[in-house]
């Protein structure tokens, strides 16, 4: 009896100690160096321009879209959730233009990660308020585009490739104190918290990721037209995906290439999270995936949500390969950067002969004769 | 690289606690998900459809179908006349059927990124279709006569006592806006004064994809369905002015 009794406490001790294992392993995977920093950056790249693009095509026509022009769908918009509607609730055509132009802006700030944090605010609220004016012609990459950028919210989306991270690094420039110092002044949150919720955030976007995926690729497999590799045939031939008539009809016209495509759609959305796990095959499904959607953007005439899915997908390729990448890049651009700031020593050279025969003698003339100093 | 900093032994438990929470909310946010996103089931039906709409809508709203491309098959059309009437000599005439569908077909040839409001027309007749499949053949009766004279809220009150409500709020508003649609494109088309609009969708399916060298899509003829003429709609100065931009005369 006493026997079991004892063995029971060791049991007791070993599930204690297994899950404070779990919970000191959550802990430091929350608080430790900020991970994916590029892939976020890239992924924040990826939906500005998506959501950039979209505004940029719908431009000329946005009375009719989402102004006054779209008062017919009023029914459609009354039964919509999204309190940012309100935002824009029966405006003149003129204030929709400054209120459109403005989330264009914010979107191009939120591309150079300039202020990251708060353009990533307006854009959101701004894409929201005019996308949902008109949920007759809404899409459902208007929704992936919303998810993540509600996400990127929690995430330090401007740590690279932006000119936060360029801004960050050159006041920082007289070493190590004097970066932390300047990294330090523009810190709102206490870092513990900071990594945290980027962590949270990278957590709720990934895992949202690999859900749509899992769940578009089952919807995919469970129809036989899937299957038998001929799906994307009938949706070719509808007139709203097919801009370029002739080049549908040349790869629905094979068997072969039609087969390669459809398969190629199912296998990258089924198989996208398994496919991770491991480097060599992570590799081959992220190249698939981004070739499959380059090819969707310019068959189907769906550009922005392919890049919003690209947005997403960037978001699992490792840091060490981005980090390659950005060698290669800087050392690709170095050239390229030195004629400029050559260029800009010219202007300045230029600018000070200017100035020797102009502005100076007026000056000097001016503290002389009239300041009398 | 690695900053010694803010580490574990740096925080305080509190500190911890709170985003350990933060992020197992994340998790159980994404679980939800999962169910919202899944076919119906077991599982799915005990949390309840409504429950989970009201957490998921409208921010995290997506549909089990949601990464495109999709197969599609049917092809829709969106068609209109007007009764209208010249404001100067106050003849009145009919107009011929305007294919909205068509003009909106050669506006997205070779675009490459596709302004959404040529997919108006198609989207409202995808809808309209949509809506017709809610609708018993007593009530597909109903929606095929006038409403001029007589308010069209009348149709909403013959239409409930004939079927099922849902389907026909869903109807009642998708022929709200074909006419204002058609209204005011009407307006902006051929000027004059707008009495009435009546509209027509058609489709049809894409034939099987072993036929694609005898038969396309392009061959098979639409089945259209037309509704009653209802009483146009008159859009602000504004609205309207868009409205001609757009269309171009």
């Amino acid at each position: 009896m006493r026997d079991v009794g004892y063995r029971l406490l060791d049991v007791r001790d070993l599930v204690v100690a297994t899950f404070r294992r779990w919970i000191f392993a959550a802990e430091d995977w929350l608080l430790a160096e900020p991970r994916g920093l590029y892939g976020v950056a890239v992924c924040r790249i990826g939906m500005a321009l998506s959501v950039l693009g979209l505004l940029i095509s719908n431009f000329t026509t946005r009375q009719v879209w989402v102004g006054q022009g779209s008062v017919w769908a009023e029914p459609a918009r009354a039964i919509s959730q999204f309190p940012e509607i309100a935002l824009l609730d029966g405006v003149s055509g003129d204030i929709l233009t400054v209120f459109y132009v403005v989330t264009m802006l914010a979107a191009v700030s939120l591309l150079l990660g300039w202020h990251a944090k708060a353009s990533n605010v307006v854009t959101l609220v701004g894409f929201i308020a005019i996308v949902a004016q008109n949920p007759v012609v809404a899409d459902e990459s208007d929704n992936l585009i919303r998810i993540a950028l509600l996400w990127l919210l929690l995430m330090q989306s401007s740590e690279r490739w932006s000119l936060d991270a360029w801004r960050r690094d050159r006041r920082g420039n007289g070493g190590g104190g004097a970066a932390r110092a300047a990294r330090s002044s523009e810190e709102v949150l206490p870092v513990w918290l900071s990594r945290g919720l980027h962590h949270v955030g990278l957590l709720g976007l990934a895992t949202q990721t690999i859900l749509l995926f899992m769940a578009g690729g089952l919807d995919k497999v469970s129809q036989k037209i899937w299957q038998q590799g001929t799906a994307l045939y009938s949706t070719m031939q509808l007139p709203e995906f097919r801009p370029f008539p002739a080049l549908s009809d040349l790869l629905t016209g094979s068997t072969v290439a039609l087969a390669l495509l459809t398969y190629a759609v199912l296998l990258t959305q089924l198989f996208f999270a398994p496919l991770l796990l491991n480097p060599i095959s992570r590799r081959i499904v992220i190249a698939a995936t981004i070739v499959v959607n380059v090819l969707i953007a310019v068959l189907l005439a769906l550009p922005w949500s392919s890049l919003a899915c690209l947005a997403l997908v960037a978001l699992f390729v490792s840091t060490g390969t981005y980090e390659r990448f950005d060698e290669r890049l800087r050392s690709a651009l170095a050239p390229a950067g030195d004629w400029f700031a050559m260029r800009g020593y010219d202007l300045q050279d230029a600018w000070f002969a200017v100035a020797e025969r102009t502005v100076y003698p007026v000056s000097d003339w001016f503290r002389a004769n009239v300041l009398r100093r | 690289m690695s900053d010694a900093r803010d580490g574990r032994s740096d925080t305080r438990l509190w500190q911890r606690g709170l985003l350990l929470v933060l992020a197992f909310v994340a998790l159980i946010h994404s679980a939800v998900l999962m169910f919202w996103l899944a076919p119906s089931g077991p599982v799915r039906d005990s949390i309840g459809e409504r429950t989970l709409e009201t957490y998921v809508n409208p921010y995290f709203g997506q549909s089990w179908s949601a990464l495109a491309p999709n197969a599609q098959f049917v092809d829709e059309s969106f068609r209109f006349r007007a009764h209208i009437e010249n404001e100067t000599t106050g003849k009145d005439r009919v107009t011929e059927w305007v294919d909205v569908t068509r003009a909106d077909t050669s506006a997205l040839r070779h675009s490459l990124d596709p302004a959404r409001v040529h997919q108006m027309g198609r989207r409202l007749a995808t809808n309209i279709n949509g809506a017709m499949y809610g609708l018993d053949s007593k009530q597909r009766k109903l929606v095929k006569t006038n409403y001029i004279s007589t308010p069209v809220s009348v149709l909403q009150g013959r239409l409930a006592a004939a079927g099922s409500p849902n389907a026909v709020r869903a109807y009642m508003a998708y022929d709200q806006m074909a006419t204002r649609f058609a209204s005011m494109y009407a307006k902006a088309r051929f000027g004059g004064k707008i009495l009435e609009v009546q509209y027509l969708v058609g489709r049809r399916t894409v034939p099987d994809v072993d036929d694609r060298s005898s038969k396309t899509v392009r061959d098979v003829e639409f089945s259209w369905f037309a509704f009653g003429y209802r009483r146009a709609f008159e859009a602000t100065y504004e609205a309207q002015t868009a409205f001609d931009e757009y269309v171009g005369r």
